[in-house]
Parts: C-alpha cells; sequence; structure tokens
C-alpha cells in the first residue's frame, strides 16, 4: 500500500512538474510571437521612413541642384511684376489683360503676348529664354502664328511659387 | 546493464551468484555467502517434491479455474497434498481439451528455505530440474539428456530434450558421512538404478549422460556409469554467454546459472509477487516516461528561453536603431520641413513648364511645314497633349506640281500617322482650274 501511495505520489508530482514546464513554455512561445510581431512593426516602420527620407532627399538635392531661391509671397510678387515690366520694355506687349490669381503656394499669371512676326528668330529666342527661367516659371500654353496677319500669339502662364508664410523665413 | 541476480537456496545452504549481463554475455561478480536481502533475484530451489506433470483439463481460461482443476488432478493422483507454489504452461489446446505441462513446489518446503527472506521481494521461484534442463539444452537441443547434478546435499536427476523435462528425481543424500565408500556407492546406486529405470522401464533412450557439480570430483563413480550404462559420460563445459566464469565456480552454481535465462513459464513465484511486479515495472515505466517528458519538456522550454532572449536582445537592438533613425529622420526633416512643400512645388511647376514647350516634338514636322509654307500655325499644349494646326493655301504652275504637292502631303501624313499622331484633315480643297489647293490639318499627340 505505502509502495502505491509512493508512486501516486510520485506521478502526480511530475505530472505537475511537466504542467508547470508546459505552461512555462507556452508563455516563452506567446512572448516569441510578441517580439517577433514587434520586431516585425519596427521593421516596417523603418522601412517606411527609409522611403520618405528617399523623397525628401531627392526633393532637396533636386531644389539644391536648381538652384533654386526661397522667396516670401512678397518678393515672389514682386519677382512677377518685375518680369512683366521686363517684357513690356521690351516691347513684347500682352494682347489681352493678365489674368492674374494666387493658388495654393504660388502666384499665376496667365495671358498671351502678341510678338510681330517680322523676326521668327527673335521669337524663338524669346520662347528659348522662357524656357530656361527658373524664377519666375513660364509656360507655354499656345503658340499661334497667323503669316498673313503677321502677328504670332504666345499663351503663357506665369508661375512663381512662395513660401507659406506659416512657415515664413 | 541490466544486473541480473541468481541464487541457489537450500536448506542448508544460502549462496549466492551475482551475475550482471554485459554485452559479451554474463559476467560472474561475486558468490553471496550470506544472503539476507535479495530484490529482483531468481532463486533455484532444489527440491526432492517438485513435480513435472502433463494434465490434460477442460478448456478454461479462467486462472483461478485453472489452478483450482489442476490441484484437484494433482492430488486425485496423489502427486500432492500439501499447499503447492503452482505453475503452467498450455502445450496444446484442442476443442474442449488442453493439455498443460504443471510445476509445483511445496509451499513449506520453499517457505522453510527461505526463511529469513521476505518472499514478496523474491522474484523467481524454478525447481533445480528445469534449471538443470536449461544447462543440458545448452549442450545439445536436439538430444535426449541424462543430466545427474549434485552438491553437498540433493542429487537432482534430469532427462530432458531440449527445454522438454522428461523425468525428473531428487534425491537427499545424507551430508557426507565418515565413510566415504558408503557415500560413493549411495550416490552411483541412486544414478544407476534411475537410469535402468529411464531407459528400461521408461523406454527413453538417453543419449548422453551429463555429471555436474560434485559429481565431476567423483572420478570412480563417473567411471562406474560409464561402464554400467554404455552411453557417453560427460561433464558441461562453461558456454560462452558465462563467460568469465571458473569452471569450479560454473559447476557449483550450475542450478542457479541454468535459472538464469528460464521464460517466465517456469515460474512459480506466486501470484500476488508476479501482480505486484507488473505493477512496479509499470510504474517504473511510467515515470521513466514522465521523467524523459520532463527532460524534453526542459530542453524545449531551455531552447525556447535561448532563442526568446536571443529575439528579445534584436528587439531591443532594433529598438534602438529605430530611435535613432526616427530622431536622425526628424531633425532633417525639421530642418527642411518650411520649405519642403514649397520646392515639391517649386521642381513640380518647372517640370510641368519644361515639358510645355515641345519644340522638340514639331521637329518631324518640319518637312510639312516647309511643304506647306503655312499662313497660319497654331500650336498649343495642355497637360499631356499638344496639338497643331496648319492652315494653308498654296497655288502651282501646273497641275502636275499641285500633283505632286499633293502626294508628298499624303506621304507625310502617313508617316506621321504611323508615329503614332491623330492626323484630321478637316479641309483639303483642289481647284483644279485656279491650279491651287487650300489645306486645313489638324495633328494630336501625347507629350
Amino acid at each position: 500500500m505505502i509502495k502505491v501511495f509512493v508512486y501516486i505520489v510520485l506521478i502526480g508530482g511530475l505530472t505537475f512538474l511537466i504542467g508547470i514546464e508546459y505552461s512555462l513554455f507556452s508563455r516563452i512561445r506567446e512572448e516569441q510571437k510578441q517580439a517577433i510581431s514587434q520586431i516585425q512593426v519596427l521593421n516596417n516602420l523603418l522601412r517606411d521612413l527609409r522611403t520618405k527620407e528617399g523623397q525628401l532627399k531627392f526633393i532637396v538635392d533636386t531644389s539644391k541642384k536648381l538652384n533654386i531661391e526661397k522667396l516670401s509671397k512678397g518678393e515672389a510678387l514682386e519677382r512677377i511684376v518685375e518680369f512683366v515690366n521686363q517684357l513690356r520694355a521690351e516691347g513684347i506687349v500682352g494682347s489681352e489683360p493678365f489674368s492674374f490669381r494666387e493658388e495654393k503656394g504660388y502666384w499665376l499669371l496667365e495671358g498671351s503676348l502678341e510678338l510681330s512676326i517680322e523676326d521668327l528668330n527673335k521669337v524663338g529666342e524669346i520662347l528659348d529664354r522662357f524656357r530656361r527661367l527658373k524664377s519666375p516659371i513660364v509656360s507655354l500654353k499656345e503658340l499661334e502664328i497667323d503669316y498673313e496677319k503677321g502677328s504670332v500669339k504666345v499663351g503663357i502662364s506665369i508661375v512663381q511659387p512662395f513660401l507659406e508664410a506659416e512657415y515664413g523665413s | 546493464m541490466l544486473t541480473v541476480r541468481s541464487i541457489i537456496l537450500s536448506k542448508d545452504r544460502k549462496e549466492g551468484v551475482l551475475l550482471r549481463r554485459s554485452l559479451r554475455g554474463y559476467s560472474f561478480v561475486k558468490t553471496l555467502p550470506k544472503v539476507a536481502n535479495i530484490r529482483g533475484a531468481k532463486v533455484c530451489i532444489p527440491s526432492e517434491n517438485a513435480v513435472v506433470e502433463d494434465l490434460e483439463l477442460p478448456s478454461v481460461k479462467d486462472r483461478s479455474t485453472l489452478d483450482l482443476l489442476i490441484k484437484r488432478q494433482l492430488t486425485s493422483r496423489a502427486s500432492l497434498t500439501e499447499e503447492v507454489f503452482l505453475s503452467f504452461i498450455t502445450l496444446q489446446s484442442e476443442g474442449e481439451t488442453q493439455k498443460v505441462r504443471v510445476f509445483t513446489l511445496p509451499k513449506a518446503e520453499v517457505l522453510s528455505v527461505l526463511s529469513g527472506i521476505s518472499l514478496q521481494e523474491v522474484d523467481f521461484i524454478a525447481p533445480t530440474s528445469i534449471a538443470l534442463a536449461s544447462i543440458s539444452k545448452e549442450i545439445d537441443p536436439q538430444k535426449i539428456i541424462f543430466h545427474a547434478f549434485l552438491d553437498a546435499e540433493h542429487l537432482c536427476v534430469c532427462v530432458s530434450k531440449g527445454s522438454e523435462v522428461i523425468y525428473v528425481r531428487s534425491v537427499l543424500i545424507p551430508s557426507q558421512s565418515a565413510d566415504v565408500d558408503a557415500y560413493r556407492d549411495s550416490v552411483f546406486e541412486n544414478i544407476t538404478t534411475t537410469y535402468v529405470f529411464v531407459a528400461n522401464r521408461k523406454g527413453i533412450k538417453p543419449d548422453l549422460i551429463l555429471v555436474s557439480g560434485r559429481l565431476k570430483e567423483l572420478d570412480s563413480v563417473v567411471e562406474n556409469i560409464a561402464n554400467n550404462t554404455a552411453v557417453g559420460v560427460a561433464t558441461p563445459l562453461v558456454p560462452p554467454k558465462f563467460k568469465g566464469l571458473s569452471y569450479q565456480v560454473f559447476h557449483d552454481l550450475l542450478p542457479c546459472l541454468g535459472a538464469v535465462d528460464l521464460p517466465s513459464d517456469y515460474d512459480l513465484t506466486p501470484h500476488g509477487v508476479k501482480e505486484n511486479r507488473r505493477f512496479i515495472l509499470v510504474a517504473k515505466a511510467l515515470i521513466g516516461v514522465l521523467l524523459l517528458t520532463i527532460m524534453g519538456l526542459g530542453w524545449l522550454v531551455y531552447t525556447a528561453y535561448q532563442d526568446l532572449s536571443h529575439k528579445m536582445e534584436a528587439l531591443k537592438m532594433q529598438r534602438i536603431k529605430t530611435v535613432a533613425e526616427i530622431v536622425r529622420f526628424t531633425s532633417e526633416y525639421e530642418k527642411v520641413k518650411g520649405e519642403l512643400s514649397y520646392y515639391a512645388t517649386y521642381i513640380n511647376k518647372i517640370s510641368e513648364a519644361r515639358s510645355s514647350y515641345p519644340f522638340d516634338r514639331i521637329e518631324p514636322f518640319k518637312d510639312l511645314i516647309t511643304l506647306l509654307e503655312p499662313k497660319y500655325l497654331k500650336l498649343s499644349s495642355s497637360k499631356n497633349k499638344f496639338t497643331l494646326i496648319i492652315k494653308t493655301q498654296r497655288s502651282f504652275l501646273s497641275v502636275n506640281a499641285m500633283n505632286e504637292f499633293e502626294s508628298k502631303l499624303n506621304r507625310i501624313i502617313e508617316r506621321a500617322k504611323k508615329g503614332g499622331l491623330k492626323v484630321l484633315v478637316k479641309e483639303l480643297d483642289k481647284d483644279v482650274f485656279g491650279k491651287s489647293v487650300s489645306v486645313h490639318l489638324s495633328l494630336e499627340g501625347g507629350l
């Protein structure tokens, strides 16, 4: 009888130990899983960060390469006015009034210029100059050459971005 | 290595041999001069009252009923008069009858021999005759062997073929008297009469006589047996599996060595002891399995913990790294944060503006423009396409020149279409008499 009792106690004790070990094991496994998922989350975070950093770097590098000036809202407006005045001084006249408005982060001036056809080479030169301008930025919307009337009409839009006041330097 | 203990016990002799089973067989460790506490040993009891008998019984499976039937049969044959330890093996079973071989040892005799030893702890009891038969089998399992073993107090004769015991005789020979000759005569007489009884009355012809134990020292007796029986007489040599035992020890403890390898069929251990033994075995196995499980699980826990701590370390490093990266990125971002959208807009606008000058795109139409000598030309571009509108009016000196012009124009238009442009001829008027053509073309392409 004592033997039976001893064996039962032994077996019970061992089973209890196994239970403890098993619960320990499953807890460790749970922790392991959590650690793995946390590592993954961190990895994703890092990857996102790298992508954003790449984009940032691209923008900063490109703007450095292009040597972009930082202009405030007023300075940007001045730049456009200056440009239009310069055009006028050169005798390049707008055929119709410019439409002028402020978009989100930039000034936009739209209109058309009238040039004389006599010297087409000069027209080409002007357009080429426009194309290379960085401040303000001039894009070509339309180019109309009427050989009979002897006129060249150039539809352009002038854009000058500015630093928003809230970030103002 | 499993340690097997085997002991030989009799009234005057309590001696044992401790055998250790190794890979090469059994190795003799030492004899036990005084046996006090033996556990799991195979006990061999020399008894002149050991019974080996074949019985025919009705086919019953129940163990206690079988015990009862066997005891009744043995009592009716008068070969059993007292309480016995009983064991049997089924030889054959046909329909409603079965043939069993029964082994018995008188309980009183066994208990007297075992006095001083707790019976519960004795594992295996076998009659000397069966142990002897198992040694005879080692010599030749096919031959009928007449085996005579003599120790200090008993002469045991066992006729067997293989492990089958055919005839047994166990005689008490009074301890060596002063008269050596009388002792020798007594031994010789008992052996020869048994032989004559077996060979003539029972009709069993032994192939070989084995003499063992103290008999091998009685040269004159052995010689006389050889002369009287006209059958080969030999003494068993130490078989390879008892390697390491001296010849002397082998002969002295022959029955207990024979008992070592006996199958449980010959086990005369009382029922309760057998059950107890089984319980202990099962419990041991269970405990072993549990221990193994504990070890296995422990190992798993250990490796899992190691792995976890590695992962935790990695996680810590990753955290530090991530935080450092975030701090670095944030400081870098802070530096340019204000200008970022500004620069982005700027770059975007510049690239938009640059692509709005489609001079490279109209390069292929130089031919067309030269050919047409346009009166009106309009080039407009929006976000992703450009349109070129050309109007002209040409007059020619000859119709031929006019036709040539037209075919040239068509060729150019075809080429433009192949180049992926959308060409719309809005107007193509030919005045054959006025020798003039007026054209209005619209070309559209992607940027």
